[in-house]
């Protein structure tokens, strides 16, 4: 664990950002939170298509829990509506329970399958719940590897720089 | 050397470990300050909102309407509590003032929740997603867009069966989900936006809006409540020694007994008329902006209906008002990290589409200020510039607002459901404001942060000393921005 912990860092400080891809939302069951689970053509190289979508789908089920409307979410609304809203101060929602889960699952998919294909994934919720960000790293030891040519082609090049086009 | 490409052993050679103290922070300044103080996101928050307590509290800009609203609850039943309690909890019962204890702790408490909550802000894109947006829009659009004029940027999609077209947000560059609304008056896009409540100093959306509703509803019992009992206590007492006699009687109180009942008439008829507009609002699952527009309703077509809504009032209830609390997505007291820019200033480097006016819910004057911005800064010299000390570059706020012209409209006379300000009329609200800032401030007419939403750190206007190039960035943008802004208003003025 320890050594996955390393790579996943390391990642983060030295392998060199090629391109980002977004999975955008998906607004068909309304204002639920759940993600496109299309697969990314930029994708197609690094991981297994199957993953990916397994990825996806687990997350959308952890957000259609948070959101769930039923008999615990109805008992904490009340709760808190008599107490004009104070035990908010002290007690912590269903909601940001799930989220806790989901940071950790997305930390885990991350050591355990992204990290090692050069790939990370970005926590919606530092996105504002909009997009999945997936970062694609370049590998350094191949020089100008499939991978990268690929994922570069489509779009303008490094992450983050104004003027990206 | 193994080509990479696969899983396996490849940690050895793949990421091998740099040193990362001077890679990854090209921000940090180099020796400009000793160390430098972390700052928080709320500190660079590009909306117009007010933050404090270190960030735990979240306003709009203009919140003295809020502060009357404080002050006119609290004299209220603060006259309520001192002069005509004591003579009913013991004429009557002593229940009297523990209730209007409770429901007056009810009401503050609601209160302070819905003006100083998030109300479901989102945050804006990240450059990346943006010009990843913008990639994708134009893909779709292809290169057929003639002229000034491309089609607007609008994504349909279906969700119950209805189409609900998705506006693309120029100042926050995101796709809005359905049923957010760009707040001009604080300058954010907000999810499941209400209204602007000029009373509470605040938006209301998702977040906020059980608590701005049980606020009202609280309210509105208060007010009836006291009511109520000041015209007991003035019956009872003039049963005693005769009407005149009994305001004779506490000559001191005179004065207070009617400007309570006088408060409290008025509040009665229009608070009341508020929580039963919601009332319905909540039980059809709408928001105020959705009915004002008519969205939903049968006239625009059969085929109508609110996609939202559960099919019975209850549950639409039940999901308004005791539904999960979703979490602020601003995160306003994190620390910002030195490897990720918060937001980029203006996207100079993304062409700029002309004025879309059939798209916004904005006010059009607003989009139209704001898209020959645009216009200007896409056609303007390069935003970044190598000298990093701009200091004072702090725009001049206008201090005390001048928002108290259409805020006039809103007095406590007016019993029309609902009294406060709607996204709609806060359109209006701001082409009543720009003639009247243009008294007031002469040549400042449209300095770039009063004109809403240029999109970078105008808004913030905290003193920024640090040099981090990020701030550069932004005081860098701020300058030209100003520049191009003053370019536009002579464009703008020989219109």
């Amino acid at each position: 664990a320890v050594i996955q912990v390393h790579s996943l860092q390391e990642l983060r400080r030295s392998a060199s950002l090629a391109t980002k891809v977004f999975v955008q939302r998906d607004y068909s069951d309304g204002t639920t939170c759940q993600f496109q689970t299309n697969f990314p053509p930029e994708l197609e190289s690094r991981i297994e298509r199957q993953l990916f979508e397994e990825t996806v789908k687990t997350l959308n089920g952890f957000y259609a829990e948070a959101e769930k409307i039923g008999g615990s979410s109805y008992l904490e609304g009340c709760l808190a509506c008599a107490t004009a809203y104070f035990i908010f101060l002290c007690m912590e929602t269903h909601y940001e329970k799930v989220l806790k889960k989901i940071s950790k699952y997305i930390q885990e998919q991350n050591e355990k399958i992204y990290a090692p294909r050069g790939l990370l994934l970005t926590d919606p919720l530092e996105r504002g719940m909009r997009v999945i960000e997936i970062s694609i790293y370049e590998d350094r030891c191949s020089s100008g590897s499939s991978s990268s040519g690929s994922s570069s082609s489509s779009s303008g090049g490094g992450g983050g720089g104004a003027g990206g086009r | 050397m193994t080509p990479g490409g696969g899983s396996g052993p490849m940690k050895d050679c793949e990421y091998s470990q740099i040193s990362t103290h001077s890679s990854s922070s090209p921000m940090e300044s180099p020796h400009k300050k000793k160390k430098s103080v972390p700052k928080r996101k709320w500190e660079v928050f590009p909306g117009r909102n007010k933050f404090f307590c270190n960030g735990r509290i979240m306003m709009a800009r203009q919140t003295g309407v809020f502060y009357l609203t404080l002050v006119l609850i609290l004299v209220t039943s603060g006259l309520f509590f001192a002069f005509d309690c004591p003579y009913l909890s013991e004429k009557i019962t002593p229940a009297i003032p523990a209730i209007g204890g409770i429901l007056f702790f009810f009401v503050m408490g609601t209160l302070l929740r819905t003006s100083f909550s998030d109300p479901g802000v989102l945050p804006r894109a990240t450059p990346d997603e943006a010009a990843d947006l913008e990639r994708q829009i134009d893909i779709a659009n292809g290169s057929s867009s003639g002229g000034y004029r491309p089609p607007p940027r609008t994504k349909e999609v279906i969700i119950n069966g209805q189409t609900v077209k998705l506006k693309y947000c120029f100042t926050c560059k995101i796709f809005r989900p359905p049923r957010a609304s760009h707040c001009s008056l604080c300058d954010n896009c907000v999810e499941r936006f209400d209204h602007h409540c000029p009373w509470v100093g605040n938006c209301v959306g998702k977040r906020n809006y059980r608590f701005f509703y049980m606020f009202i509803l609280s309210l509105s019992f208060l007010t009836v409540f006291i009511f109520a009992f000041v015209i007991t206590h003035v019956i009872l007492r003039s049963q005693q020694a005769g009407f005149l006699n009994a305001l004779k009687d506490s000559p001191a109180r005179y004065p207070f007994t009617e400007t309570n009942s006088v408060v409290c008439f008025f509040s009665v008829w229009s608070i009341v008329g508020l929580s039963g507009f919601h009332t319905y609002l909540i039980s059809s699952n709408q928001t105020t902006n959705e009915d004002i527009k008519g969205s939903w309703s049968n006239k625009r077509g059969k085929e109508n209906y609110n996609p939202y809504s559960y099919g019975n009032i209850f549950t639409n209830c039940c999901a308004a008002l005791c539904g999960p609390l979703s979490p602020s997505l601003i995160d306003r007291r994190g620390f910002i990290q030195p490897d990720t820019p918060q937001l980029a200033g203006p996207s100079n480097g993304i062409t700029m589409y002309g004025a879309t006016q059939s798209q916004s819910n904005m006010c059009d004057q607003d989009q139209c200020i704001q898209s020959t911005k645009f216009v200007l800064q896409a056609a303007a010299t390069p935003l970044l510039q190598s000298e990093p000390s701009i200091t004072s570059e702090e725009l001049p706020l206008p201090g005390k607002t001048t928002i108290s012209g259409p805020c006039a409209t809103l007095t406590l006379g007016q019993p029309t459901p609902p009294s406060s300000m709607p996204n709609l009329t806060s359109d209006t609200g701001l082409t009543d404001m720009i003639p009247l800032k243009e008294e007031h401030e002469g040549h400042q007419f449209l300095t770039p942060e009063e004109a809403p939403s240029p999109p970078g750190m105008l808004s913030s206007g905290s003193p920024i000393t640090h040099s981090h190039t990020m701030h550069v960035l932004t005081l860098a943008s701020q300058d030209s921005l100003h520049e191009d802004s003053v370019r536009g208003l002579v464009k703008l003025s020989s219109v």
